[in-house]
């Protein structure tokens, strides 16, 4: 045996080595089944929702004979943005993808298949976690992207260079939308038997988070992700006006609310007992 | 029998006996409501004003129908997506229709709990509290106002049509209860805020043909013959305010329910059945 060929047999049966190919094939395996057809059929029909209602919405002006460009205007889609986009779109599209990602696997009875595979659970919760944020990125920071260039396609105007820079921020709040929403739902997937009723109680949450007083309205995402909209959205009559935070500030308070989030699920995930009994 | 033991399968849940509970509670606080209008002692112990008591007339009844109706949704969130779903992801509908027993028994027999359960919480205590308001009041107050009780009727009928036909598609569309309930929370929410998008993008009321939330109270309003005031037609931003533009009139709104219903007992009887291709 040669130096070169003795050298590859010893990396070759690395423990780390083999972990971290091991970790890789995971991620990529927990990758592509988020992305399946039959899982992500919905997901991509609802990242596509609202580039096809700014299609409809054009074209329906132009048929009236209006210009769609007046129509479509930067407070409208700023608007759309807040309402379809974060508070449904990336909300119910996070729900359904990472509630799937531990709780998908329990109901279909295949989560002991996950945990024959030589790698810790730690790290296949953190393989899945990071899976469902590629397909979530993807996915909604694709759909985002594709609603904004739908906007200026009915608008006839070339986008100039601000509104590439305002692009870019609307595709980077969709994408901390997708981690802070992701983040929890997939640690109440991992943790709570029956994720939905919860869910639900999130969203009505997030929902009122403007009735809520200025401190009670920092426990939740949404207000976070208002700081950094790139556009402006206009204040509810009867609500409370959001307390002033500064762009660094909510960026890292959902870094750190995504972060914890996905630990605690991890950690969960890591000791989670299987039993089918009872899951449909 | 279906019916039997689809009640043996739910009757445990304390989450249903939560929701019945916050239905009675309602119903009492509406009956408290209306005996007070007739109790001089209470008036006079409570110094009450008779003409500061809610009025007792058809947004009385309307109010008291849109809360049971919430607490309906809830309660075919809780009962609909299991009865479907245990026995299709079981492959268990085989074994049914095995017996005398064609899909329409099968599908009534499932729905019959729901069915029973959402009358118990809609329209038997909305005719209850109209019998009692009636029975007070006396003097032909019942006949004079017999559409209220026509409206309860069949408004309740309109909201299970609503949520309840759709929740049955659903489940035996998507097999999993998880997913099942999932996309019935979607159903429920998602389409409102497109319905509300096109309604400004266009100003325009027929985006609500989009919302089942909408279709049905279009539908309430005209049973219980209530007409929404509308707003002075002032242009704003050289268009009409929503207010001012005549609303979608109430036979639209049938006829998207009936195909609604229509299409979802056509997805239930395509789904029900009871040999199933295997997939390779």
């Amino acid at each position: 045996m040669n130096s070169s060929a003795a050298s590859l047999t010893h990396d070759a049966f690395r423990p780390q080595r083999d972990a971290g190919r091991g970790f890789r094939a995971w991620l990529a395996y927990e990758f592509k089944r988020a992305l399946a057809p039959r899982r992500a059929g919905a997901l991509v029909a609802l990242a596509l929702l609202p580039a096809a209602i700014i299609l409809l919405l054009g074209w329906v002006a132009r048929w009236h004979g209006d210009n769609p460009a007046s129509m479509l205007s930067p407070g409208f889609y700023a608007r759309l943005f807040d309402e379809l986009l974060l508070r449904t779109v990336v909300f119910f599209g996070c729900a359904w993808l990472f509630i799937q990602l531990v709780r998908g696997e329990l109901t279909a009875r295949t989560l002991h298949y996950a945990w024959l595979v030589p790698v810790r659970r730690t790290r296949l919760g953190g393989g899945k976690f990071l899976a469902g944020m590629g397909a979530a990125l993807l996915l909604f920071g694709g759909g985002t992207l594709l609603s904004r260039l739908a906007i200026e396609y009915m608008r006839d105007l070339p986008p100039a260079g601000a509104e590439w820079g305002t692009l870019g921020g609307y595709v980077g709040v969709a994408a901390l939308a997708c981690l802070g929403y992701g983040a929890v739902f997939f640690l109440l997937g991992a943790g709570v038997r029956q994720p939905l009723f919860p869910a639900l109680a999130f969203y009505g949450w997030e929902q009122i988070n403007f009735l809520l007083p200025p401190w009670l309205q920092r426990c939740s995402i949404i207000y976070y992700l208002h700081a950094l909209h790139p556009g402006s959205i206009p204040q509810h009559e009867w609500g409370f006006v959001p307390p002033p935070i500064s762009y660094g500030a909510a960026i890292a308070w959902l870094l750190g609310i995504g972060a914890l989030s996905a630990w605690l699920g991890v950690r969960r995930f890591a000791r989670l007992e299987i039993s089918y009994g009872g899951e449909e | 029998m279906l019916a039997r033991l689809s009640w043996k399968q739910v009757r445990g849940s304390r989450l249903l006996m939560g929701l019945l509970s916050a239905a009675a509670i309602s119903w009492l606080v509406f009956a408290i409501l209306i005996y007070l209008h007739f109790n001089t002692g209470a008036i006079e112990l409570l110094n009450l004003v008779v003409s500061r008591l809610v009025p007792i007339n058809s947004r009385f009844f309307l109010t008291f129908l849109g809360i049971q109706a919430v607490l309906a949704f809830f309660l075919v969130l809780l009962l609909v997506p299991p009865v479907f779903s245990r026995d299709l992801a079981h492959q268990a509908l085989a074994y049914y229709l095995s017996r005398p027993l064609s899909k329409l028994e099968y599908a009534w027999g499932k729905l019959a709990v729901a069915a029973g359960l959402l009358s118990a919480v809609t329209w038997i205590p909305g005719l209850l509290l109209f019998g009692l308001q009636a029975g007070l009041e006396g003097q032909g107050w019942g006949r004079q106002h017999a559409h209220i009780a026509v409206a309860l009727f069949l408004g309740s009928l309109i909201w299970m049509a609503v949520i309840a036909l759709p929740a049955a598609a659903l489940s035996t569309w998507m097999r999993r209860r998880l997913s099942a309930t999932a996309a019935l929370l979607g159903w429920f929410f998602v389409p409102g805020i497109i319905a509300g998008i096109i309604n400004r993008g266009l100003t325009t009321p027929w985006g609500n043909l989009f919302s089942p939330l909408s279709l049905a109270r279009i539908a309430w309003l005209a049973l219980f013959q209530i007409t929404t005031p509308s707003a002075h037609p002032v242009l704003h931003h050289g268009r009409m305010p929503l207010q001012a533009i005549k609303p979608v009139p109430a036979w639209c709104a049938y006829l998207t329910i009936t195909m609604l219903a229509a299409v979802c007992i056509a997805i239930l009887w395509r789904r029900l059945e009871p040999i199933r291709g295997v997939r390779g």
